[in-house]
């Protein structure tokens, strides 16, 4: 089949690979239907993220059809098109049955290569590197899901390829992050990062209530994108002295009543920790550019929460005496999809929540090269690139 | 300069070091015979009969070890007998209420007979979680592949116990066989 394989850092390339196959007997095969771009990639595409090794088939936010089923599936069908969260989950440890998906504790094939970093290994993900598994990813023509009854969601009539596409991943994962915010009608939120999951956590917070969403970021076709699909209220942080002091003037001197931070270890910003970031960062002397979760906290209302959904490694100058002295409740995690993708199916053939913007640029996998370039380089307004396998 | 002494301290320091970050290095130790100890504590949701079963049977340690190598039990004694990195390992299973030992039964290389290469001791696991599982493998390779190998065996039996299967990306894994 063809794929997209990382060969190293900013080298990719379409290839002819070997298709999967079922190999364990809850496993399922997809034909891909649909699969994207997502900002977390960028981290190992530029080289930020270790663990990934030539030939790597990346993707992991994806949408398919059955055509093949292990001999221990029983509910999923060939045939069935179906969307499928990014982490992997086995629906019978502690971690699943307590619905913390992405902390499942038996899918990562390679959790000793991941435990001496975090003590406890995560759960597998689709084309995330090796410590994370070293699953072959979803950009591709086919793709092997493991524990196929608890990871495919049948997609329902009426819904479209793309717009379930993103109830993969950037969809749950925004939705998880303005969970974690508790709000309550009128809260407001701030969203700090105007992304696929920033976009998604914004819509997310309006349908849980949230009175005022105000989405931070500065490329003006993304803050376009947040007034006139979510209705939130934008600041442009390279426009303003200060995104702190815009959110507590416009909030009664109160702050925002929670902050979602949707950018991670890449963030642009401004000012002089900016500038000592990017310079240990290209040192190597630490992988994070943290400017907006350092902006987040500092944002945030006292006793409120930060939910920080970008992905980082390793952040120094983190103000957690801010978190101390503000009695912040800062909640994070790699989403729990499995959790939430139902509900967000529903609210998806309701009308409720949009999601088809996000594919500003759809085109074949042969073109997915180019697709990247583009996503990275943020051109012709692109929040996110769809590959048609 | 004292080459020797210089390299063995760096050494020391390197093992030292490790053994705050990487897995069952900690309690590892390097034994006169040359060989190593791993050990790794894991809580498993099934209960410790269903778990000191599965360390008995070669069928199911074969699968554990996967790419480590196998377990097959001998016809004639009884005893079992297992293949690593090439070598072959003969076992006897002593068997306590609450844990299994697999005991060399003769010299092997890097191991000398009586040696303990695999136990497994059980505990009840708080709050219905099941079992508290200890694994301790002594294995003729350095102590940080020790704790790795017995981090990866507990793992994989967690995964066994729990689901009915082993996560593998065997023979499908992401990258190109070359870059393994």
């Amino acid at each position: 089949m063809r794929a997209l394989c990382w060969n190293g850092v900013n080298d990719l390339s379409v290839e002819t690979v070997d298709d999967p196959r079922v190999l364990n007997p809850h496993d399922v095969v997809l034909r891909v239907r649909a699969t994207t771009t997502c900002g977390s990639d960028l981290h190992f595409v530029d080289g930020y993220l270790p663990g990934m090794r030539s030939g790597d088939v990346i993707g992991h936010e994806f949408t398919g059809e059955v055509v093949e089923v292990g001999p221990e599936v029983e509910r999923t069908r060939v045939g069935e098109r179906v969307v499928v969260p990014s982490f992997i989950g086995c629906g019978e440890c502690f971690y699943c049955r307590h619905d913390m998906w992405s902390l499942c504790d038996t899918t990562n094939p390679n959790a000793a290569a991941q435990q001496p970093l975090l003590g406890y290994p995560s759960g597998g993900i689709y084309g995330y590197t090796h410590p994370f598994g070293g699953y072959a990813g979803s950009h591709a023509e086919y793709v092997r899901v493991p524990f196929g009854d608890v990871n495919c969601f049948p997609v329902p009539e009426g819904v479209g390829d793309v717009a379930a596409l993103f109830c993969s991943d950037a969809v749950p994962t925004g939705y998880m992050g303005a969970d974690f915010c508790d709000i309550s009608p009128g809260d407001t939120v701030a969203v700090f990062g105007a992304g696929g999951v920033g976009l998604m956590a914004a819509a997310s917070a309006r349908l849980m209530g949230a009175g005022r969403v105000i989405v931070v970021d500065r490329l003006p076709e993304r803050l376009e994108a947040a007034r006139a699909h979510v209705g939130a209220e934008t600041i442009d942080y390279t426009a303003v002295d200060s995104v702190q002091e815009v959110l507590r003037d416009t909030t009664g001197g109160r702050g925002p009543d929670a902050v979602i931070e949707a950018v991670g270890m890449e963030g642009h910003g401004t000012g002089v920790q900016q500038v000592v970031d990017r310079a240990k960062q290209a040192l190597r002397l630490e992988t994070d550019r943290a400017t907006p979760l350092r902006e987040a906290v500092m944002a945030c209302r006292k006793g409120g929460v930060v939910a920080v959904l970008g992905v980082y490694g390793l952040t120094d100058s983190f103000p957690m005496g801010l978190v101390l002295n503000k009695g912040l409740t800062l909640r994070s995690a790699q989403q729990h999809g499995q959790r939430y993708v139902p509900r967000l199916l529903e609210h998806v053939a309701a009308g409720e929540l949009d999601t088809t913007f996000l594919a500003t640029h759809e085109m074949p996998l042969e073109d997915a090269v180019e697709g990247y370039r583009i996503f990275k380089e943020k051109e012709d307004g692109c929040l996110r690139a769809v590959f048609r396998p | 300069m004292d080459v020797g002494a210089v390299a063995g301290a760096a050494v020391r320091g390197v093992r030292a070091a490790a053994g705050k970050v990487l897995p069952g290095t900690a309690g590892a130790v390097l034994g006169a015979d040359g060989a190593s100890s791993g050990q790794q504590v894991m809580t498993i949701g099934r209960p410790a009969g269903d778990v000191l079963a599965a360390c008995r049977d070669p069928h199911v340690l074969s699968r554990l070890l996967g790419e480590l190598g196998g377990v097959r039990q001998d016809a004639a004694d009884g005893a079992l007998v297992w293949t690593l990195g090439g070598r072959e390992v003969a076992t006897r299973a002593e068997e306590q209420p609450d844990a299994v030992r697999h005991t060399t039964t003769r010299d092997a290389e890097g191991l000398s007979a009586g040696t303990v290469l695999l136990e497994v001791g059980t505990a009840p696991a708080p709050a219905d979680l099941g079992t508290e599982v200890r694994l301790r493998v002594r294995a003729p390779v350095g102590d940080l592949a020790a704790g790795a190998a017995a981090f990866t065996l507990l793992y994989r039996l967690r995964a066994l116990l729990v689901t009915g299967e082993i996560p593998t990306i065997d023979p499908q894994p992401a990258h190109r066989a070359a870059s393994r």
